[in-house]
């Protein structure tokens, strides 16, 4: 039972023309609806048509006319990020599926409960948020200068002090950061149009989740069992840095798992490559530090949220010998029945960024294929003429941590994550295990970092970075009055 | 799946990482550096003193500048702190993304050496003499950023960004 990857080349029915009306709206946000033309009109217009029928096509519809007529309040656009959001969400849907039935997984292990908005009623942070993002909708983004996105740093000063928001204040740091770093934005080369909405509608309706700290709910299960972690998928901007570990939970009479676990952390830019990993917690590293071991962990108190993803209590203890890409294996690709449950995304989240479904590759080939200039990207061929390509950004991201294109080549077994971005499938390489004697192993992760900066002829001159500057800061915040 | 007027780099969520050029960055010398308020300005120790520091900045477009300590005494040594700057700046951004932000008059190629970015800075701009309180409070905030506490919930949203 092998996968045919070249079933993927085609995409869903629907996806091209749910892209396009998508693409009709970015449109309009990179020209500014402060400057809507008769093309743009048309092009809302379309988005609207596509929702035809129903309530919500109703109140888009009426929303764009408003928008049409120069009336710019806030749920106008709150109903043109709700309708981006779902446009998203089905094209999400339809590769997810496409996705699934390509690797023979399953699609039904369970309901995901209904996910709950429940905008604040007051909420001065919030409304400020909007405030912003409208201003930025209204310039549109090929117009803005740093008069429109310097300010909003006095808000995001206040977001980063609630440690409630910090999904929302991760990323509009990580948006106003980007927007400012490309000043004169009039100059750039090409905008990042789909991008730069992605950022903004995210922006915009995280802004009203008023989801609690505490993630106990009813569907959420307190879990214990062992923990073989299988891959990081690490995730940063110059101030945030957030790590999800993916990994095998194994229960007393329960089916095996794939589950996710995030460490996050605010950071500053100076602190990047190798040195990253320091700014995440001792739970964390314990649980890099035993993918690359080679043994398992024992958990008593874990918290099972109902998308597959872990929230560690204070229980994670040194457990059995386990092989990462063994438990991989079995669990991903068993010889025979299904693969088990790997995590999925709520439904307000649904993105086709967000597709990271977990994978063990073997019997491949890897290719180099040269590119345009010098560069070359890599490509796994496998026996049936199957080609699946490794996403060459994420690549070069990860060789700072010592996985790159040779390791890829020497690769016997991959554990990597599937994703899709344009249009394009591709695989994000997590772990290899090469063919040789020694039977190589590189992770993406801590102890992989201090390998690779070994190799690379010692550590890095100079003093730790973070060190120097939480002592700056003991110094210099304790007099600040 | 793009059309002809579209680049791939417009409609990709995740578009390829720049190409680097970033180099280690002495952080006891220069422990702040940012691309901010339309100017590229930092700290810069004293070397004696972890309380007493440089701030400096260089405006984008005029290219005026300026330095002095967090006391507002003016800087002795004005052109070597920018030139650590500017070190500090290209380790940290890179030399295109400094170059381009300052709207420098010429092309990257002409100023790869810090200490050539100085050197069209010291014949475009002028000394434009600001207090140090404004650099100083953001280096303040810069460093609360290593205090804050961690979280261990989900964070979906991070998967737009995978560049430092």
């Amino acid at each position: 039972m092998g996968t045919s990857w070249n079933t993927l080349q085609s995409l869903p029915p629907g996806v091209e023309a749910a892209t396009g009306l998508v693409r009709g709206l970015d449109q309009c946000l990179l020209l500014g609806f402060g400057r809507l033309g008769p093309q743009q009109v048309q092009l809302l217009q379309a988005l609207q048509r596509s929702f035809g029928g129903t309530s919500f096509g109703d109140a888009l519809g009426q929303s764009i006319a408003a928008l049409s007529r120069l009336e710019f309040a806030e749920r106008h656009f709150l109903m043109i990020a709700a309708a981006r959001l779902a446009l998203q969400g089905a094209v999400h849907d339809a590769l997810t599926d496409q996705l699934m039935q390509t690797l023979g997984r399953r699609t039904d292990f369970a309901e995901l409960p209904a996910s709950n908005v429940d905008p604040r009623t007051h909420d001065p942070l919030g409304e400020s948020c909007r405030a912003w993002l409208l201003e930025l909708a209204l310039a549109g983004f090929k117009n803005l200068g740093h008069e429109t996105i310097a300010p909003f740093g006095a808000t995001l000063e206040h977001l980063t002090n609630d440690p409630v928001r910090v999904r929302s204040a991760a990323l509009l740091l990580g948006f106003q950061r980007e927007l400012l770093h490309s000043l004169p934005i009039s100059a750039m080369a090409s905008i990042p149009a789909a991008r730069w909405a992605d950022l903004w509608m995210r922006g915009f309706l995280g802004s009203l989740n008023s989801q609690a700290l505490d993630p106990k709910t009813e569907s959420s299960q307190t879990v214990s069992g062992r923990l073989t972690p299988i891959g990081i998928d690490l995730r940063q901007h110059g101030m945030f840095a957030s790590a999800v570990a993916y990994a095998i939970l194994e229960r007393e009479g329960q089916a095996d798992r794939v589950i996710r676990t995030t460490c996050s952390s605010y950071k500053v830019d100076a602190v990047r490559g190798a040195e990253l990993w320091k700014c995440f917690e001792p739970w964390f590293q314990t649980l890099a530090e035993s993918m690359v071991l080679g043994h398992c962990l024992e958990i008593s108190d874990g918290l099972l949220l109902p998308a597959g993803d872990l929230v560690l209590g204070e229980s994670l203890d040194k457990g059995p010998i386990a092989d990462p890409f063994a438990a991989a294996a079995r669990t991903l690709a068993p010889a025979e029945g299904a693969a088990a449950q790997t995590p999925v995304i709520d439904a307000l989240d649904r993105h086709a960024v967000q597709i990271a479904e977990p994978v063990y590759l073997t019997g491949f080939e890897a290719k180099e294929i040269a590119e345009e200039g010098e560069s070359s990207r890599v490509d796994l061929v496998f026996p049936d003429g199957g080609t699946l390509a490794v996403d060459p950004g994420r690549l070069a991201a990860s060789s700072v941590f010592g996985l790159g294109q040779a390791e890829v080549l020497a690769a016997r077994e991959v554990i990597g994550l599937i994703r899709q971005d344009a249009g394009r499938w591709s695989v994000q390489v997590l772990a290899t295990r090469a063919g040789d004697k020694k039977r190589t192993t590189v992770f993406v992760g801590p102890p992989a970092a201090a390998a690779a900066s070994a190799k690379k002829g010692g550590k890095k001159k100079g003093p730790d970075t973070l060190t120097v500057l939480r002592e700056r800061a003991g110094r210099l915040l304790r007099k600040k009055v | 799946m793009k059309e002809a007027n579209e680049t791939l780099a417009t409609i990709q969520s995740i578009p390829p990482p720049r190409v680097g050029g970033l180099g280690d960055r002495d952080i006891e010398e220069v422990p702040f550096v940012e691309l901010a308020d339309n100017r590229l300005q930092g700290v810069v120790s004293s070397g004696s003193d972890i309380e007493r520091v440089y701030c400096c900045f260089i405006e984008a477009g005029t290219l005026n500048y300026y330095s002095s300590t967090n006391n507002n005494r003016p800087d002795a040594g004005l052109e070597k702190r920018l030139r650590w700057l500017a070190e500090a700046a290209y380790a940290q951004f890179g030399c295109e993304s400094v170059v381009r932000y300052l709207q420098l008059p010429v092309a990257a190629d002409s100023a790869r050496e810090p200490y050539e970015l100085v050197e069209v800075v010291a014949r475009h701009g002028r000394v434009k003499q600001e207090p140090a309180t404004a650099i100083f409070s953001r280096f303040l905030n810069y460093l609360q950023f290593v205090e804050f506490p961690s979280s261990r919930l989900p964070n979906p949203d991070m998967n737009w960004f995978i560049e430092p």
